[in-house]
């Protein structure tokens, strides 16, 4: 029978998440961090944080809600060191690189709140309520944050498409 | 655009597919921290930040602490105008347009006031406030006998929530202030603090701004904003440990001079340094701004992007300073017009102001290539602001 704390997470239960949603953790990062290796690095460190910390998990929500925003915190942090939001990797043909130079363009003059917003959306595939949880905002808020975010990304990417 | 299609777009950004999961390097951490570099809140990230409304400096409450009454409301010595100036983001386009920055905001040092002063465990700390001309509020905090303080300035968005805050702390000569602050808008009357053992303290509030200091010990859980009714309005989570309040890495080794630039805006030294846990460090000088980071030896290269000012702003420089991994052996600077410029080091090290004809739209630059000694790419690096 696996133990589990009155207050905290166990062990089993962050690697549990850790390996079910790997992908949406590290998507996210990266999105947010500006490079993949970023990105995995921030996942990578924020679950050794969780697990460090994992007697503070008090569990007045899902585990998985807890740990978002120490993976979003981690990436924004990697963000602000890097001082980058591009992706590197391998060169993309042009068409690609254009499209995601004027995505990375429109995203970057987003503020940091519909971002984010965004990047939960897309790639955690959370819901406003999940949003809401790691930015610290009503669900109400998410949606006009999303809908602010959705109008000014189609905006610029239809502008540079013209 | 529909939303399918910007979906899309997200996909090509990020696909889905490279990435594997590594539980046993998780474990690996766990036992190997280190704590990360403190983000350097430039007035580039805070003016795209998060929060407020106008500066009001209200009456004392005296909570949470002893306060000394007097300070609030006392205008701002020169000195801390001078500090507080450095919140502005406006009278350079250029630098703007480089900087892909779209947030023009002015620090109404007119309006700088005292907005506390704190008697600490660290010793006497005095918060300075000036608002912003796109209604954010710009604070510098410094302990009284320090040589220096610190700068935040942030701007509530409108779709923001009611309020935000984080935990900070601080290490200036020895001394270590750790306190919770934040703004919020004016339906948050009062603020309070949990604590993790359940404990609930006061949070000090003047006008939109709130501030309190926690001794040893003293673990923050939440921060908690009600209306004047007593009613809960927003509850926000805050801990030690999360990034933006993290310690500061610093260097452990002696200082060697690499770089001394003779630039517009004076002289500009470039020192290196060891850091702890085999980091590398570097330090930019100038008279009115420095720049210290310490970080991994990486593969390819670590670097910092960013302008530097005179004292009086009326001059600015923009420089690319970091360090390469061992297995570097040249470091090329692209540009959009395809132009290419290899970077001059020292060992290691590397510092590069950028040519104002790389200012402007077209021209700016794109990416870092490093390559090994057969001229093998080994690592590229976009250097792009993010705007946080």
């Amino acid at each position: 029978m696996r133990r589990t704390d009155v207050k905290g997470a166990d062990l089993d239960e962050i690697e549990a998440v850790y390996r079910e949603r790997f992908t949406a953790f590290a998507r996210t990062a990266t999105a947010i961090a500006g490079d993949v290796e970023s990105g995995r690095d921030a996942v990578q460190e924020a679950f050794a944080k969780a697990v460090r910390e994992r007697h503070a998990f008090r569990r007045e929500g899902t585990l998985e809600a807890w740990l978002w925003p120490i993976v979003v915190n981690e990436a924004r942090d990697r963000a602000r060191r890097r001082r980058s939001s591009a992706l590197t990797g391998e060169p993309m043909s042009d068409a690609y690189r254009f499209e995601d130079d004027a995505l990375r363009a429109a995203l970057a003059a987003l503020p940091e709140r519909q971002r984010l917003a965004a990047f939960l959306r897309y790639y955690a595939d959370l819901d406003y309520e999940g949003i809401a949880a790691v930015l610290g905002i009503s669900p109400g808020t998410v949606g006009a944050t999303l809908n602010a975010a959705h109008a000014a990304l189609r905006r610029s990417l239809g502008e540079v498409r013209t | 655009m529909t939303e399918p299609v910007l979906a899309a777009a997200f996909d090509s950004l990020v696909p889905a597919e490279p990435f594997e999961p590594d539980w046993a390097d998780v474990l690996v951490r766990v036992n190997a921290h280190e704590p990360l570099l403190r983000r350097r809140r430039t007035w580039y990230a805070l003016a795209a930040a998060a929060v407020i409304i106008a500066l009001l400096v209200g009456p004392a409450f005296g909570l949470g602490g002893k306060f000394l009454d007097l300070f609030t409301g006392s205008p701002a010595p020169e000195q801390v105008k001078r500090e507080l100036s450095f919140g502005t983001n406006e009278g350079n386009d250029q630098v703007d347009e480089l900087m892909h920055q779209q947030v023009k905001s002015t620090v109404l040092l007119g309006r700088a006031r005292g907005l506390l002063a704190v008697q600490t465990t660290a010793g006497l700390l005095h918060i300075w406030g000036a608002p912003t001309s796109d209604g954010g509020l710009c604070t510098y905090m410094v302990l009284v006998g320090a040589p220096h303080g610190w700068l935040a300035c942030d701007t509530l968005a409108p779709d923001a929530g009611p309020f935000v805050g984080t935990a900070d702390s601080r290490t200036v000569n020895g001394r270590t202030l750790r306190y919770v602050s934040g703004q919020a808008r004016e339906q948050i009357v009062s603020v309070e603090l949990k604590l993790a053992d359940g404990s609930v303290l006061p949070v000090r509030k003047v006008g939109t701004f709130f501030f309190r200091a926690l001794t040893p010990g003293q673990q923050p859980a939440a921060l908690v904003g009600k209306d004047g009714a007593g009613s809960v309005v927003s509850e926000l989570p805050v801990a030690f440990g999360l990034p933006g309040v993290l310690p500061p890495v610093n260097p452990v080794g002696p200082r060697r001079t690499l770089f001394v630039l003779q630039t517009r805006i004076g002289k500009v030294t470039m020192k290196g340094a060891a850091g702890p846990a085999g980091k590398r460090c570097w330090i930019v000088t100038a008279e009115a701004i420095g720049f210290t980071a310490c970080r991994d030896v990486p593969r390819g290269v670590e670097f910092d992007f960013g302008p530097y000012y005179n004292p009086e702003q009326t001059e600015r420089i923009v420089l690319l300073t970091g360090f390469v991994g061992p297995k570097v052996h040249t470091l090329e600077l692209r540009f959009e017009d395809g132009a290419r410029a290899r970077l001059p080091r020292k060992g290691r090290y590397f510092a590069y102001e950028l040519p104002q004809r790389n200012w402007k739209t077209g021209r700016r630059p794109t990416v870092l290539v490093a390559r090994d000694p057969k001229g093998t790419v080994i690592a590229r690096k976009h250097v792009f602001p993010d705007g946080l």
